[in-house]
Order: structure tokens, then sequence, then C-alpha cells
């Protein structure tokens, strides 16, 4: 017998979980029988390795050691659907609002390169504007959006609270230059994320 | 993931009391006063309905998951320490670990190869940077030895000493791998699912193990 068993058919025979054909050979030979029973043996040996029990009194400590030490954390929650969706869930709470600005601003973006063009009356007599580029082309080219998408994806808070800290006032700002359809769907979008905070 | 969800509505959980329904992520660290009767409705509960229920802001389920997988990361622990100090140390550690880290938890696994998987990190890298104490033979101090006579209780015990002390010298992945196939009855699947392997990787290692183990003890 030259095709003895191989180390996971040895594991598999020791879970008593060996297929018919190297059951066949284990039975037929000695030498895999042999080495069979060592390793059980093995087995046997480190089992009689006992750890200590721990008295009843050590474990109603452990837990107040660990509930002493978790006491200061807050219960971390599991990340919505729409934020593990978007991409949003491995990013640190305090860069969330930068990111939901982010998707905000494509949302917008792409709400208005959707949006059903109308031809707009004219009272005078020029021929009608013909329509761009479509904007979802332009964001879809954008290199900054890639940036975008590669921040919001990979960066750890501890790495850049430092330099990423938004400033004081940038969302007003960028809230400021907004038109009214633009705020008005922002808005939307806030209250819809706030309602499942 | 929603599994639990309905459970939770179902048994009348939604009414919990205002700290409870704190909503996620806005829970404030404030010491409460647990309910008798919600701890014994979790103390009750399955571990994904704790983890549900921890992950909506109640902090008395983790407590109920420290008390079911205590003592099962200790071992984890002591098995790679060989100390009580240092593995008690270890799976408090694990438990804050598994507190933070809960909320990533997808439920691929069970909640107790998650843990492990924690533990055995949590072991790889203070075993990375730290030679294990060796405790004296206290180990054998619970095993059953009624029925053995004087000598065979003093063999028993020098043989599990070197045993112990051939397998603390194993690679450290050989080691979790028997550890939790042997101590935790883990299968071959949870091993894998627990040590981030797969499962032929896991019965390769088991066998190095043995077959390392084997080595050092005849050399010993």
């Amino acid at each position: 017998m030259t095709n003895h068993l191989r180390p996971e058919e040895f594991v598999e025979a020791l879970d008593g979980a060996l297929a018919p054909d190297p059951q066949a050979h284990l039975v037929a030979c000695g030498e895999c029988r042999q080495e069979l029973e060592h390793l059980r043996s093995l087995v046997g040996d480190v089992r009689d390795v006992e750890a200590p029990e721990p008295s009843p009194l050590f474990w109603d400590h452990f837990s107040a050691r660990v509930k002493q030490a978790t006491l200061a954390e807050p219960v971390p929650a599991a990340a919505a659907w729409w934020r593990q969706w978007l991409g949003l869930a491995g990013l640190p709470r305090l860069l969330r609002p930068i990111g939901a600005v982010a998707t905000g601003a494509v949302a917008l973006a792409l709400m208005f390169a959707l949006r059903p063009v109308t031809p707009v009356p004219s009272s005078t007599s020029a021929e009608p504007v013909p329509v761009s580029v479509p904007m979802l082309e332009a964001v879809a080219d954008d290199g900054s959006w890639g940036l975008v998408v590669g921040l919001a994806s990979g960066l750890e808070w501890t790495d850049v609270h430092e330099v990423a800290e938004p400033a004081s006032g940038t969302a007003d700002a960028m809230i400021d230059e907004m038109t009214a359809a633009q705020r008005e769907a922002f808005v939307r979008l806030l209250q819809k994320e706030m309602g499942d905070l | 993931m929603r599994y639990g969800q309905d459970a939770i509505r179902l048994a009348g959980w939604g009414a919990l009391r205002p700290a409870s329904r704190m909503k996620a992520g806005m829970t404030k660290p404030e010491v409460a006063v647990p309910d008798p009767t919600r701890m014994a409705v979790l103390s009750e509960a399955d571990d994904r309905t704790l983890v549900d229920a921890f992950r909506s802001g109640e902090r008395e389920a983790f407590d109920v998951i420290v008390v079911r997988h205590r003592r099962g990361v200790y071992q984890i622990c002591y098995r790679f320490v060989s100390n009580h100090e240092d593995a008690s140390d270890l799976a408090q550690d694990v438990f804050v670990r598994a507190f933070k880290g809960l909320a990533n938890f997808k439920g691929d696994a069970s909640l107790a190869t998650w843990l492990y998987r924690v533990a055995v990190n949590a072991c790889l890298n203070r075993v990375g940077t730290k030679k294990p104490r060796s405790a004296p033979l206290e180990a054998a101090a619970d095993v059953d030895t009624r029925t053995l006579s004087p000598l065979d209780e003093v063999l028993r015990g020098e043989r599990a000493e070197r045993v112990r002390r051939a397998i603390d010298q194993l690679p450290a992945k050989q080691r979790a791998t028997l550890m939790l196939r042997i101590y935790q009855d883990c299968s071959h699947q949870e091993i894998a699912a627990a040590m981030g392997s797969t499962v032929g990787a896991v019965k390769a290692n088991f066998f190095h193990a043995l077959g390392n183990l084997r080595r050092l003890l005849k050399s010993s």
C-alpha cells in the first residue's frame, strides 16, 4: 500500500467521518491504523490537560469588571440599511455628516440631470437651446468624485481627525449657495436620514 | 440584519423602559438599574435576539452575553497564557472588544464562534508580544482522580504537565486550532470561521499540531 491517508483524511478518521475509499485503505493498511492510534492517543492526552475552573465568585467579579470597562462606551449600533448601501457604515461617526452631505450633493446632481426637460416658452423668437451633455455623464467623468468615494470608503477617523474636521460654517455656506429647489430636496433627504437615526 | 426584530416586537419588547429605548448610537453611558423581569426575559433569549436587543440600545443584553460566554472565552485565554491572572485580563479585553465590535457582527457564524474569533485574535496578539508565564500544576487540581491510585495520580499529573508545556511550544495557529477543536468542541467549519481560514487549512493545522506535539513530547 503506497496511497496512505493524507493529513486531512487522518483528521477525518479521528472524527469518524472518513470517506469510503480511504476507509477501505485504513482497514487494509496497518501503518495508517497505527498512525491513527498514535493521533487518537495524543488527542486523549491533550484532552486530559484540564484548565482550572475559577470559583463562582470570580465570575461575578469578572462580569462586574467587564461592565465597568464598557460603561463609558456607547452602545454601538448596527448600521442602517441605507448607510450600508451607501457605503457610509464604515465611516467614523463624526465623518458621517460629510459623507451624508456628499451623498446628498450627488443625489441632487442626479436629480437635476435626470429631470424631464421641458422647453421653456420664450417670448423671443430665438431658437430653443439644445440640451447639453447630461450631468450624469459629467459626474461619472469627474475625477474628483472618485476622490470623494475613495475618502468615504477607506478612511479611519483616527488617521484623519486632525485634518479632516470640517471648518465651522462650511455646511452653512454650502446651503447658502443652493437654489430653492436644491434646498427643498436637501431638506427632504436630511429629514429622511434623521428619521432613521 | 432584520432577524430577531419581529421576535422582539412579538415578545412585547416594544414597551421597554425609556433608557432602553434610546436610539442606537445615541445611548448615553449611564448606570441603569437592571429590571429583573427584563433580565429574566433576556436570559431566556437566544444569542441572535440578544445581539439585536443590544444593537437596539439595550446594554443589559450584553451583560447576558457575557454571562453566557465568559467561561468559554476564559478557557481559550487560559489555554493560551497558562495562568489565571493573565487569562482573566485577556478575557475581559475580549469582551470589551466584543462590546465595541458587536455592531459589525454579521450573523454568518454563531455568536460563540465570533467571540472565539475575537478571543483567538486577542490571544495571538498577546502571545506575539508577551511570553506566557507558566503556572504550577494547578491545572489538574479539579480532575476527578477518585478512581486512580496515588501512583497513577502522580503519573497522570506529570504527563498532563508535560503535554501542557508541549502545547505551549506549538506555533500559535496550531495551538489555537488544537484548543478550539479539543477543548471547545468546535467543528472544523467553526474553527475556520473563527480563524479566518479554510476547512482544509484547519485540518492540516490540526494534523501538524498533533505531529509537532508528538515530536515535542518525545524530546522532553
